[in-house]
């Protein structure tokens, strides 16, 4: 339109009489690429939105259950609608959660707002990433719809640093194919010790018929749900009380080949076990694959939402007892960080307040169910989590022998640095085991070099 | 006025290309840990790798993935190429079928690799089975001594049609005249190919061989949506030691710069050979 008032509308005195070179003039096409170049900018720089310019940046890791992937950004969109912002959100994916905000964090582009599971918060914590503005947030929260569940509150500090603000607490738990296990004699979940474990799943093991005994991971994925937690059963841990990291331990070593020993020696894991991503076993599982997972409750709502007959065929439980105790499980949980940069604290402060509004939040709690436990006790006596028999389930008998992933010690930069869920520290110590032949104490010491220049770099 | 033009250009491969790769060079030099200032440690990251098993099996795992995958689809290529360019029905679209695992998107069809190839519900265990082939599952994915090959395979079914439609191009450039000429002398099939198809499709020939090559060494989609550089480190090439070593094991951007620093002359090395073959060919055309 422009480049045609430039060099005068050929309507305006009849027919066209100009010929194409002299309508399309260097100098207008010139003229006419500017203003619209400088418009465009104008236009850009003016933003447009009916929300008054306001905005704020919200990014959360995908959550395994696809019900909530498709809630979330509805959810998103009401909040913003109700605060009368826009926001851009965006989900991202597991295996890209690493480099992603990593990245941001180093050019100085993390989002106003992120959700993270907590063993990664410590990392943002220790870089000076996190903004001191969520202590409002997590105040505003617990004033309106607060008390917040005693376990939760450990989301949100390091040390004595309120840093984030609880979102779900995320409970592992064994789960078991009581069908399978029914025609083998054997009763479930397994009460006794590790070795009823390991002889339930030999019972089971039947990899001709595409049934495998125990699909645990034999790879980075899922640490905190088993390796962690079996350290615990043989009386050690990956740290202790006080924050140090204690890795090349006897109780740890003897944990390490129990565990090593099941695909090496006692052979009822599937041998793709060493590949495993952090949906594997979830995959076998609901594909009628695995007898035995442990995994968080996003495989239980899974078999609610896409496989009730399994549903109606599973049964959750702990770890069972071990050389020095149990029964034992872990328990994770996600938080809400607002970001050093963010320079949107207050709106950021609004927005996550908004957030756990009960239209909003219950929602979410409804199509999350095993997988996200509530961090408000209102939201704790909503009917799904006292009504349905395998939420009560997991209530009545997992959730008083959880502990936190950090157990012993609390939560700090250089157990995260180690063990968050991309650090491939703990993948490379198994899989060296399973598929190299490395004897676990070598494997053991490898993996304490890496925990030593961890603390030595990142302290307690 | 032709810098004037070419101004444009210069200025974006400076941003693009330039400072990311001086960039990187500065922190092959430091430790530089996610969030946190840059610590100069000299030659320390270089000598890390060097002395480092993970990154000699990378190296190791890079050359024979390089070396075995262009080599197969050279031939596969060529083999194909030959064959497409006799006369026979249906040849376009054939033609046309063949170009297909290319032009499609990576992603698209390394996940739709990792789907087959799957051991416990992959369609290719159980078409074997099915078939009689095979009494167990193959763990094409997770077996260290298969897997290898396996990505190998995967990488070449998916790429030898560029050298296909490379030297299809280069077949159909050569004067007919030649062979009929060689026909009379009463040449065999083989010495035909020998004395006259390859001499006049090594000049394209040349130039796939090099830009393949440089694909091969730095491929990072296959091998990370097939495997992610395992079982282990069963299939850790360069490119996937540097993206661990970045973002997840050790979290340092300086070594994992300084992997890249020490791969660069090779590359260097190849884009000359590659300018070089393609100046040469110019000037015979």
């Amino acid at each position: 339109l422009a480049a045609t008032e430039l060099a005068g509308s050929p309507h305006a005195s009849g027919p066209p009489t100009v010929s194409p070179s002299r309508r399309y003039s260097r100098r207008g096409f010139l003229q006419a690429s500017s203003l619209a170049g400088v418009a465009l900018s104008l236009g850009a720089c003016a933003g447009g939105n009916s929300s008054g310019g306001r905005q704020l940046s919200f990014w959360s890791v995908t959550p395994f259950v696809d019900a909530v992937n498709e809630l979330l950004p509805q959810t998103v969109s009401a909040v913003a609608g109700r605060l009368g912002i826009e926001v851009d959100f965006q989900m991202i994916p597991n295996d890209q959660q690493a480099a992603r905000f990593q990245t941001a964090a180093e050019s100085g582009q993390l989002p106003d707002v992120f959700m993270l599971e907590e063993v990664e918060i410590p990392r943002f914590f220790s870089r000076g990433l996190l903004s001191p503005a969520v202590r409002d947030a997590y105040t505003r929260v617990g004033d309106e719809h607060g008390p917040w569940v005693p376990s939760a509150e450990d989301l949100a500090m390091i040390g004595s640093d309120l840093v984030a603000v609880p979102f779900a607490l995320q409970p592992w738990m064994a789960y078991y194919r009581q069908d399978l296990f029914d025609r083998a004699g054997v009763q479930v979940p397994v009460t006794g010790t590790l070795d009823d474990l390991l002889q339930a799943a030999r019972a089971v093991h039947d990899p001709a018929s595409g049934v495998h005994g125990m699909a645990v991971p034999m790879s980075d994925a899922d640490g905190p749900g088993h390796i962690g937690v079996v350290n615990w059963l043989f009386g050690g841990g990956w740290q202790n009380q006080q924050g140090q990291l204690t890795i090349d331990t006897p109780q740890n070593l003897a944990a390490l080949t129990w565990y090593t020993d099941l695909y090496t020696r006692h052979r009822v894991v599937p041998q793709d076990a060493t590949a495993y991503a952090p949906v594997s076993n979830n995959t076998a599982y609901l594909n009628g694959q695995a007898a035995f997972i442990v995994n968080t409750g996003s495989v239980m709502t899974s078999l609610r939402d896409e496989r009730p007959d399994l549903y109606d065929a599973t049964v959750v439980g702990p770890w069972p007892k071990g050389p020095a105790g149990g029964p034992a499980m872990a328990t994770g949980g996600a938080a809400i960080m607002i970001a050093e940069t963010s320079e949107n604290t207050e709106l950021a402060v609004d927005f996550i307040a908004e957030l756990y509004r009960e239209e909003h939040f219950r929602p979410i709690l409804e199509v999350w169910g095993a997988e996200g436990f509530p961090v408000l006790e209102q939201y704790a006596k909503m009917p799904i989590f006292t009504d349905d028999p395998r939420l009560r389930q997991i209530v009545e008998t997992i959730v008083p022998v959880a502990r936190s992933d950090y157990w012993p010690g609390e939560s700090g930069p250089a157990y995260s640095e180690v063990f968050a869920e991309n650090a491939g520290n703990v993948g490379q110590m198994l899989t060296s085991i399973c598929v190299s032949g490395v004897a676990p104490h070598e494997a053991l010491a490898g993996l304490a070099t890496v925990a030593q220049r961890a603390q030595e770099r990142f302290g307690g | 006025l032709g810098w004037l033009f070419t101004a444009p250009a210069l200025v974006v491969l400076a941003v693009a290309v330039g400072y990311p790769m001086l960039l990187a060079i500065w922190y092959s030099f430091h430790q530089k840990l996610f969030g946190l200032p840059a610590d100069f440690v000299g030659l320390e990251n270089f000598l890390a790798n060097l002395e480092d098993p993970r990154f000699r099996n990378a190296v190791a795992t890079t050359l024979i993935y390089t070396v075995v995958a262009v080599t197969f689809k050279c031939c596969i290529g060529f083999a194909v190429a030959l064959l497409l360019n006799r006369e026979f029905p249906l040849r376009a679209v054939l033609r046309s079928l063949i170009l297909l695992s290319w032009a499609l998107p990576e992603i698209a069809v390394v996940l739709g690799w990792n789907w087959l190839l799957n051991s416990e519900w992959g369609a290719l265990n159980v078409v074997l089975t099915r078939l009689g082939l095979i009494d167990q599952n193959i763990y094409w994915l997770s077996d260290p001594a298969l897997v290898l090959p396996t990505v190998i395979a995967v990488d070449v079914w998916r790429t030898f049609p560029f050298f296909t439609i490379v030297i299809l191009a280069g077949l159909q450039n050569i004067n007919k005249e030649l062979y009929e000429a060689a026909a009379v002398d009463g040449a065999s099939a083989v010495r035909r190919f020998w004395h006259i198809t390859l001499p006049q499709v090594v000049p394209v020939l040349s130039v796939a061989l090099v830009l393949a090559t440089i694909w091969n060494l730095n491929d990072f989609a296959t091998i990370w949506f097939l495997t992610r550089g395992g079982p282990g480190s069963a299939t850790e090439v360069l490119s996937i030691y540097t993206y661990q070593v970045a973002f997840s094991s050790l979290n340092d951007l300086g070594r994992a710069a300084s992997v890249s620093t020490l791969a660069m002359p090779l590359l260097a090395l190849l884009i000359v050979v590659l300018v070089k073959v393609s100046k040469r060919r110019e000037a015979e055309v």
